[in-house]
């Protein structure tokens, strides 16, 4: 193409844009609406609806957290009601117990504290009756030798009383102790049973105080139980992924020897049927895993359930139970069946290269120890994939919060892009605009000559007319 | 009561028909026919080739597998070629003893002096398809023990149909260099791109020529679908 067919061109296309300058800025101009708009809206309803995440996400916290505040102090005001009923019952005894013991304690030491007549004086008038001179005369003598000698006998009666009082007051502080012991024992349990009181009466308080603030509904409370919840999730899915490396390796351990059970050489979607029955038997075991543990109370991830009797729910525990054994003992058998199956192949590939005897792959020679170390690998298992409805209930209350914790941030983030594009949107229109002009710059320049040469003849016009709007026109 | 009834036998049957649809009727199995030359100088070659498939091919097979021994030799094309053939039981213990006793008829095939004086390599061949055929096996391979160099005694006539080897691998194992062939590679090459024409244009899903065992068994196990 020549210098002067692209002049021709350039101006031509000046003179066609330069024409078409209103309507394609007026295109301009809808387009950044209609795009500003729409990213104003996207912008709009993430925030709104990361703010609705939350807030409902908040809201089933607060709610969770009130109902298990709730089940706490329901089972702390049991527990108190348990003790004071049967406290109360053995309180009467207990203070029976008390009074009698103490009354009886209270007769002993009375009887105790009884002390026989001091034999002083008399021995004073023995004394006194030695120290008589001879001189007194014998009639005197002899009445105050009697006096001596009743005295005497008088204070050796009064010895042998006070011994026997003495021994018999030991003998009964003898008997006191037990009583002293039995009282005191008394004494302590009620003080035990005051403690356990106490500290249920605290921990009632401290669950009311939880109670009251989560009725609060406070940002503080929901920042806790959101915090908790997030923790629970990283808890129960690392938990969940440890479970499911040792469901694989159940799964590894029998799907060969499941394949001697079931022969059969069809297939589902591609995969042998023996081991869709191994996965299968793997998937039992944490099915019949999740009603043990929902019948033991500890899981309620079936709530209809909950409410049946005590003795159906005993019989589906039972049920469970022999059902989890039984699945055990299959899986043990068959990582023995495994050992043995192994065993076989290796033999049997040593014999093919000439190593081992066709005999010996009959009967391969192996050590007992890998085949008990299997069964007991087989059999313990299923018992801890069936603990697997603890973590996995964790996992379902707590996978919401997690998902609003990653997706409220996340839209808020977009919501922010969409503002950012539609304010780029406006300044790339108007920038486009401008280059749009530039582009036409000189026809444009001319037809602003052009309109103000036919301004003014029509402005001389319309003042000569006096006419104002007609010269604006 | 009748709703609800209704409802349990649309739900038995949307339960049966995704059961039919996930059920998969392919057969995953292998099937293989070993084709081993014992005419000419190659008759050298075949306590070799037993020991090679008894410690190469043999163990990998399958429950469900098919292996099959064809002699090549006069005239190939006859039942009596067929030295051992066995479709491996689906349960493994039984496989194993199956697979001993195809190990043990392989040892009176090695033990055995015989020296065919022609070499029937298309009729061995025509004889593998149809037995591979009749398994119905998804993954069909035929592995040929041959120098190539045919040789048909008079008046026999060998004609591949148009699609004789359908869905079969021909994999053409340690072929032995002739004496002109040391003279001449080209010869060699021009024998072996001549076999690779015969059977791909008869419907051959592949060819390759194998040189040392470990390879064919990492192909054929590559090639297990």
């Amino acid at each position: 193409m020549s210098a002067s067919m692209l002049a021709v061109v350039v101006l031509l296309s000046q003179v066609v844009l330069f024409a078409a300058r209103e309507q394609v800025h007026a295109g301009l101009r809808s387009l950044a609406r209609a795009i500003a708009g729409t990213c104003r809206l996207l912008a709009r309803w993430c925030t709104a609806t990361a703010t609705g995440l939350q807030q409902r996400n908040t809201d089933i916290l607060l709610e969770v957290g009130r109902i298990q505040v709730e089940h706490k102090i329901e089972r702390e005001l049991r527990r108190l009601d348990g003790n004071l009923t049967g406290d109360l019952t053995k309180y009467t005894t207990l203070s029976r117990d008390l009074t009698d013991l103490t009354g009886k304690l209270q007769t002993d030491y009375q009887e105790c504290g009884h002390v026989p007549p001091d034999p002083g004086t008399w021995t004073e008038a023995v004394a006194a009756a030695e120290n008589v001179s001879e001189l007194e005369g014998k009639g005197t003598k002899k009445m105050l030798g009697d006096i001596q000698k009743a005295a005497a006998r008088a204070e050796k009666s009064t010895l042998k009383e006070y011994r026997a009082a003495t021994a018999k007051r030991h003998k009964i502080l003898t008997k006191m102790a037990p009583v002293w012991k039995k009282v005191n024992g008394l004494v302590a349990d009620s003080s035990e049973v005051l403690s356990s009181m106490l500290e249920s009466t605290k921990k009632i308080e401290a669950h009311m105080d939880e109670f009251q603030k989560i009725r609060e509904k406070s940002d503080i409370t929901a920042h806790i139980l959101m915090r908790s919840a997030r923790n629970l999730f990283t808890v129960s899915t690392l938990v969940m992924l440890v479970a499911l490396a040792g469901g694989f390796i159940n799964f590894q351990l029998i799907a060969l020897p499941m394949s001697e059970l079931v022969p059969a050489g069809t297939r589902i979607s591609g995969i042998q049927v023996s081991t869709v029955a191994a996965l299968v038997l793997v998937l039992m075991e944490i099915t019949v895993g999740f009603f043990v543990m929902d019948m033991l109370g500890i899981t309620k991830l079936f709530p209809r359930l909950e409410g049946l009797p005590v003795r159906t729910k005993r019989i589906i525990l039972g049920v469970s139970v022999l059902a989890l054994f039984f699945l055990a003992s299959v899986e043990a058998s068959l990582a023995v069946l495994r050992e043995q199956i192994v065993g076989a192949e290796n033999a049997l590939r040593q014999s093919l290269a000439g190593t081992v005897t066709a005999e010996a792959v009959n009967n391969p020679a192996t050590s007992s120890i890998p085949v008990i170390g299997q069964a007991v690998l087989g059999f313990i298992l299923p018992w801890v994939l069936a603990l697997v409805a603890i973590p996995l209930e964790t996992f379902i209350e707590t996978c919401g919060t997690a998902f609003v914790s990653v997706a409220a941030p996340l839209l808020r983030a977009f919501g922010t892009l969409m503002r950012l594009l539609s304010y780029v949107m406006q300044s790339l229109v108007t920038v486009m605009q401008s280059l749009y002009d530039v582009y036409i710059a000189v026809p444009l320049a001319l037809g602003r000559v052009v309109q103000k040469g036919i301004a003014r003849p029509g402005g001389r016009r319309a003042r000569g007319a006096g006419s104002p709007a007609e010269a604006h026109g | 009561m009748r709703v609800s009834r209704a409802a349990t036998i649309a739900l038995a049957l949307a339960t049966s028909l995704a059961t039919a649809a996930c059920n998969d009727s392919r057969d995953y199995a292998q099937a293989t026919a070993v084709l081993v030359d014992v005419s000419g100088t190659y008759s050298e070659q075949k306590k070799d080739v037993v020991r090679f498939i008894k410690s190469g091919v043999l163990p990998d097979l399958l429950p469900g597998d098919s292996l099959m021994l064809i002699r090549i030799d006069d005239l190939s094309y006859e039942q009596d070629n067929v030295v051992a053939n066995v479709k491996l039981d689906m349960r493994p213990s039984r496989a194993n003893a199956e697979k001993l006793a195809f190990a043990r008829s392989l040892d009176g095939f090695a033990g055995a002096y015989e020296s065919a004086r022609h070499t029937d390599i298309r009729g061995a061949m025509m004889l593998a398809a149809d037995y591979l055929k009749e398994t119905g096996a998804s993954n069909q391979n035929i592995v040929v023990f041959s120098d190539l160099q045919e040789d048909l005694p008079s008046g026999a006539t060998r004609k591949f149909e148009e699609n004789e080897f359908e869905n079969i691998r021909v994999l053409a194992m340690n072929v032995k260099k002739l004496g002109s062939d040391n003279r001449d590679p080209a010869r060699y090459r021009q024998r072996l791109a001549s076999w690779e024409e015969r059977v791909r244009d008869t419907g051959a899903s592949d060819w390759q020529v194998i040189l040392t065992p470990t390879t064919l068994v990492d192909v054929l196990s590559a090639n297990r679908s």
